[in-house]
């Protein structure tokens, strides 16, 4: 037991160093691409004076590793107020607080004029929805034609099955989301067209097409691979033994089929809820959906550091939390490989 | 053959479904292979004798083209086969790489994990975590500016180093799943290397996973492909590949699907033939190995399956090819009286870009300012007859040296606060606009201010040449003299704001916007839009007659056209051309819209210190063999263009062609600067290809493939260098960065002097950020421009203007080729909207007659909103 605690702390360790190194390589790098911030800021026909006085206003042009410096510098700072010092909110007005004092500040966006912390905050657990929604829709859809493929394997229904997904494994992303607003939005009126939703009706109704939209390819590859461990499965001589024990085939499906055939399927769920977090842009741009990944391209396009260096910070932290937990859950997911 | 192959071979031909999808592997291999020879066309040549259709769409299918043509007439046939042999290649190889890499480390690791070699399964366990959590498009940026022109090989590495991540993970759990199987257990017992292992039990236990990874993976590949091509590291234009075509066809979904369905078609026949052969490879292998659980029935031959995929996707090719057109709905609701206005309703509007900022002192772009004037009222405005007008300056003056001007306001201006518009407020903001702490991207426009260099660096408190003369009485005092003073104070920079906006204009302030204008802000949210409602302090009585604009930012142009349908959008200029072009088409709507014509210019830049464009006689040559008529008849909202200043901005009259088409003149400009051509046998010319700098998926990319085509014929080679818009801009703005590529100027103001001086005078030559980017200088364009700029009398500064067109056309540092044009749309219940010639989208004088709808009350921002009728 402590052995595994021992072990899950360092994964957990070696996880926040990844993100971090990926964070910082991301600012280096975004410094280091040609493309001027502070002409992204004030347009191409801005006199070179007035590029000048921008970049001076902003620290632009301090060396890289001044403005490296000072992100790390504020990024967790503590401001604990007194009676006789409160906090100075001019000082701390790119700040999110998080309880006791400790304050987070990634700076402000050259583009959006705003703190960056607000717009994670705003924008994360937009994303967060979509993407959980998405994966639901792929776990359901594609165990739904998986087994479905795998439990009648070589007849009719899993040619059926196996058509649907490989179309869905072959349709561009953005094909499908103009398809699917055409057809469902447009003409058939029964989803919005676009947006967020003001109410919680609204909401649930908005998030249906891009999750649609996300879920296709994902769904369509989650058939085929739970069709494929499941259809090995399946002809093992256990399940024979069970069958003629006089097992259900629900039960036979579910509580010996589905459960081996757990850890691809789990991996590739982790996978995909990791990286959609992050943002899927162009279903984003789409369906107008205010998450994380157009933000994060258009602060790349825009040379818009401190956006870059917070979106990469929350994405490759999904990522990394994603497949941290996954690694975690081994034990579970297959008892064959707990120590 | 005999032997464990033969048997395979045998079980793979008695399975129809495999041996179908290698028939249809081989046909499309035929066909990379052989299609170039019968195609009969160069599918990098457009056919310029063609035109489109009456719907705006490419032509289709016809004698000459099987398939009809693309977007720049180029045939699809060969376009089609020139592209299979590098989608098919890449799908495949990058494929390869990627299942390949992730299947080996994916086995390493997890054979090492746990033992005395684990420390490898930890370093290829973290290297993947690194790799998932790097963002793909700063990694692809990344190497697209660290190779300099990218190839098949480029797009390999990258898709290859991409794509092994996830099946590592998958392979390497699998993997551990295996090695703790019993019999697994029994073969290390008894002897059996962990290599004997791998080979013998691991991999062939893996097959299935891996064929459907792989599977699914090669038409990702192919479409990744395209996707890389805007992220500009992909397969370099005009060459075809599959992907590209497929992007390159989306805006005509509604007019010629088939060119959407054709690479499409291609792409899923790929994918499928592919997939079947796989899986054929795996049941046929999987039938006769020990261990496999697949035993019973392996042997008998399998039933004749109907393709399903292969029908599915065959009868949407035919749905899509054969789908008329898509048609716009007729206007809604009869023609209301249009006599007398009527007060009320609310207009919506929206617009696809991003708005940053209502900041009047920060706000530049084209898709703010619409917005900024509504709320913002300045001094003086534009009137209908494009002559500077009064607006919240009851009369102005200027005095005879031009450079005093003398500003009266209006009694009974009121801010949306509340508080009167004094002349202390007009300093105030004009102040602010210069302070040093704001980051104003227009300070400079002012410098003609006394005291401006003063206060602007911060040295003086306040600006020494703006004066309060009385309650509302102020006047500007200039250092010298300005003809273009006036135009810059009807720009919303010289706008007064409320004393609540604050000494400079903090980037980062968060008040809501509040100036003087028809309309305040009720609310402004820059994810959704700005809610904008009728400021009752306004000092035209009655005015505005509507109650409010919401105005809704980053909807794309097609959702606005289906907006626009369902009546929830009032106006449109964001149509993208296939839907304008039906829009245009349709008798019902056509006598509703209007094109506005931009006042902005577009040409080619040439780096007059770069080679061969130092040289004077190769950069004629360019002017002479480009013909943007070829583009104007590609695209309906491209307007030929042969000079410098656009139309609609007042300067030297149009009579004669500034600067013509003349394939011969090119031929004898190169051969008398030393290159000559002979265009039948392709010899001569210069010899090195010339990069041409653009930014992908843009309009100016397809112009760029135009250009190309014209140049070759006179001797010069393009290579088209697609970079992204920050890299652009640090590139063509740089000292010998560029040799060509786009260039051009919008107005900032309606003034001839705005388009030559930042743009081709010396004084805009910088090594770093130059908007002078032909680098051009010339002692007597810079004593034209700088008479012209203080010039007075009208009729003599348009003839130094003429003057100096003439000097761009003999040196030729720019060759404008073309100006562009928007529609605009609005509802038939939308009054009192005519396109003005100076100020876009002006909705102050807007009223709304819904008529058996009714009015509508303001709603927030709800994004779309069924009408019930």
């Amino acid at each position: 037991m402590k052995q595994a605690l021992w072990r899950a702390l360092r994964r957990v360790a070696w996880g926040v160093l990844v993100i971090a190194g990926v964070a910082s390589l991301s600012f280096v790098v975004a410094q280091l691409l040609p493309g001027d911030p502070a002409r992204m800021m004030v347009g191409p026909q801005a006199s070179p004076a007035d590029v000048a006085h921008v970049r001076e206003l902003y620290g632009l042009d301090r060396p890289l590793p001044v403005q490296y410096a000072r992100y790390w510098g504020r990024l967790v700072h503590l401001a604990r107020a007194t009676p006789e010092a409160p906090v100075d909110r001019a000082q701390h007005r790119s700040c999110a607080s998080l309880g006791a004092g400790i304050h987070v500040d990634l700076g402000y966006s050259f583009l959006y004029r705003r703190p960056v912390v607000d717009l994670l905050a705003a924008k994360i657990p937009r994303s967060a929805e979509l993407a959980a929604a998405a994966v639901t829709v792929q776990l359901a859809l594609g165990l739904l034609l998986g087994v479905a493929a795998a439990a009648r394997r070589g007849t009719r229904w899993d040619d059926a099955a196996m058509g649907v997904s490989l179309l869905g494994v072959s349709a561009p992303t953005f094909l499908v989301g103009l398809l699917l607003q055409y057809l469902l939005a447009y003409k058939l009126g029964w989803f919005p067209l676009d947006g967020y939703g003001a109410t919680a009706g609204d909401h649930l109704r908005s998030l249906v097409l891009p999750a649609l939209t996300l879920g296709v390819f994902g769904s369509a590859l989650m058939a085929r691979l739970i069709r494929e461990e499941l259809g090995r499965v399946l002809a093992e001589d256990f399940v024979r033994t069970a069958r003629a024990k006089g097992a259900s085939p629900a039960r036979i499906l579910v509580v010996h089929g589905l459960r081996n055939a757990l850890m691809p399927v789990a991996t590739v769920a982790a996978l995909e809820l990791g990286t959609l977090v992050g943002g899927a842009v162009v279903t984003e741009r789409l369906f107008r959906w205010p998450g994380v990944g157009q933000m994060a391209v258009e602060a790349l396009l825009n040379r818009d550091a401190p956006v870059i260096f917070g979106t990469v910070l929350f994405t490759s932290a999904a990522v990394v939390t994603a497949t941290v937990v996954l690694d975690l859950c081994v034990g579970v997911l297959d008892p064959r490989l707990r120590r | 053959m005999t032997g464990p192959l033969g048997d395979a071979w045998a079980r793979f031909r008695r399975s129809r479904s495999a041996v179908l999808g290698l028939a249809l592997c081989a046909a499309l291999v035929t066909f990379a292979l052989a299609g170039p020879w019968i195609a009969r066309w160069d599918p990098n040549a457009s056919d310029f004798a063609l035109s489109r259709s009456p719907l705006g769409a490419p032509p289709g299918p016809s004698a000459a083209h099987w398939l009809g043509t693309d977007h720049l007439f180029r045939d699809v046939f060969s376009r089609l086969a020139s592209g299979a042999r590098l989608s098919l290649a890449i799908g495949v190889l990058a494929t390869a790489l990627a299942t390949g890499i992730g299947a080996a480390v994916g086995v390493l690791a997890g054979m090492t994990e746990g033992t005395r070699l684990g420390a490898v399964d930890t370093l290829a366990m973290r290297l993947v975590d690194v790799l998932l959590a790097l963002p793909f498009l700063l990694f692809v940026t990344a190497v697209g500016v660290a190779v300099g022109h990218t190839d098949v090989g480029t797009v390999l590495l990258v898709l290859g180093c991409v794509g092994w991540t996830g099946t590592a993970r998958l392979v390497r759990a699998r993997t551990l799943q295996i090695r703790a199987l019993d019999y697994v257990t029994a073969a290390r017992a008894l002897g059996a290397g962990p290599w004997r292992i791998a080979g013998r039990h691991v991999l062939p236990n893996l097959a299935g996973a891996l064929a459907v990874v792989a599977g699914s993976s090669v038409a990702q590949m192919i479409l990744a492909e395209a996707v890389l091509g805007y992220l500009t590291v992909g397969i370099q234009p005009p060459r075809a590949t599959w992907g590209r075509m497929l992007h390159e066809a989306e805006p005509f979904l509604g007019t010629r699907p088939a060119l959407l369905a054709i690479p499409g078609f291609a792409i899923l026949l790929a994918v499928l033939g592919w997939n079947r052969v796989g899986d054929g490879l795996r049941d046929a292998f999987a039938g006769g190995r020990d261990g496999d659980p697949v035993r019973a029935g392996s042997l008998l031959p399998r039933r004749g399956n109907l393709p399903v995929d292969l029908l599915l996707a065959g009868a949407t090719l035919l749905l899509l090819s054969f789908a008329t057109p898509n048609q716009v709905a007729p206007p809604r609701g009869p023609a209301p009286d249009r006599e007398a206005e009527r007060r009320g309703g609310v207009f919506h509007v929206a617009t696809f870009v991003n708005v940053r900022s209502l900041d009047p002192a920060l706000a530049f772009d084209e898709a703010s300012n619409p917005l900024v004037a509504l709320i913002f009222a300045r001094l003086v405005t534009w009137d209908a007859g494009g002559q500077i007008a009064p607006d919240l300056a009851a009369s102005f003056t200027e005095s005879p040296d031009g450079l005093t001007y003398t500003f009266e306001l209006r009694e009974g201006a009121r801010f949306h606060d509340g508080s009167p518009v004094l002349a202390r407020d007009v300093q105030r903001s004009l102040e602010r606009l210069l302070h040093p702490r704001t980051p104003s991207p227009a300070a400079s426009e002012y410098a003609a201010i006394q005291g401006y260099a003063a206060f602007h660096a911060g040295r003086a408190p306040h600006l020494e040449g703006v004066r309060v003369l009385g309650d509302r009485l102020v006047s500007v005092q200039l250092a010298e003299p300005d003809a273009a003073f006036l135009s810059k104070m009807t720009l919303g920079f010289a706008a007064p704001v409320c004393a609540a906006a604050g000494a400079a204009a903090e980037a980062h302030g968060q008040a809501l916007p509040c100036g003087a204008g028809p309309f305040r802000v009720a609310s402004w949210d820059p994810d959704k839009g700005a809610s904008l409602v009728r400021h009752e302090g306004y000092y035209a009585p009655g005015r505005p007659l509507l109650d409010g604009i919401e105005w809704a930012v980053n909807v794309p142009s097609t959702t606005q056209r289906y907006k626009f349908e369902r009546g929830d959008l009032d106006y449109v200029t964001e149509l993208t051309g296939a839907d304008r072009d039906l829009y245009l088409a349709s008798q019902a709507w056509s006598r509703l819209g209007r094109w506005r014509v931009h006042a902005q210019t577009n040409a080619i830049f040439l780096n007059t210190e770069v080679a061969p464009f130092d040289r004077r006689e190769i950069r004629r040559a360019v002017a002479f063999a480009v013909d943007p008529g070829a583009a104007a008849r590609m695209r309906s909202d491209v307007i030929e263009a042969d000079r410098v200043i656009p139309p609609g901005i007042p300067g030297p009259p149009r009579t004669e062609p500034m600067r013509r088409h003349d394939p011969a003149a090119a031929l004898a400009a190169m051969a008398r600067a030393g290159y000559p051509f002979d265009p039948r046998t392709g010899e001569g010319g210069w010899p090195d290809p010339i990069d041409y700098l653009t930014i992908p998926d843009t309009g100016d990319q397809q112009y760029a493939e135009i250009w190309q085509q014209q140049l070759a014929r006179v001797g010069l080679r393009l290579r088209l260098r697609l970079v992204t818009y920050a890299s652009f801009l640090a590139e063509s703005q740089r000292r010998h960065g560029a040799a060509m590529g786009r260039a051009g100027w919008s107005a900032d103001y309606p003034d001839p002097g705005n388009f030559f001086e930042p743009t081709l005078s010396t004084a805009a030559i910088q090594d770093e950020g130059s908007d002078n980017v032909s680098f051009f200088s010339s002692p007597e364009l810079d004593g034209v421009l700088a008479r012209a700029h203080g010039e007075p009398d009208r009729a003599r500064r348009d003839a130094l203007y003429l003057r100096a067109e003439e000097i761009i056309r003999d040196e030729a540092p720019w060759i404008p080729t073309h100006g562009t044009r928007t529609y605009e749309l609005w509802q038939p219940y939308v009054h009192g909207y005519a396109p003005h010639p100076v100020l876009r989208q002006r909705f102050a004088d807007v009223w709304i007659d819904r008529g058996a709808e009714g009015a509508l009350s303001l709603s927030g921002l709800l994004p779309s909103r069924r009408r019930r009728r």
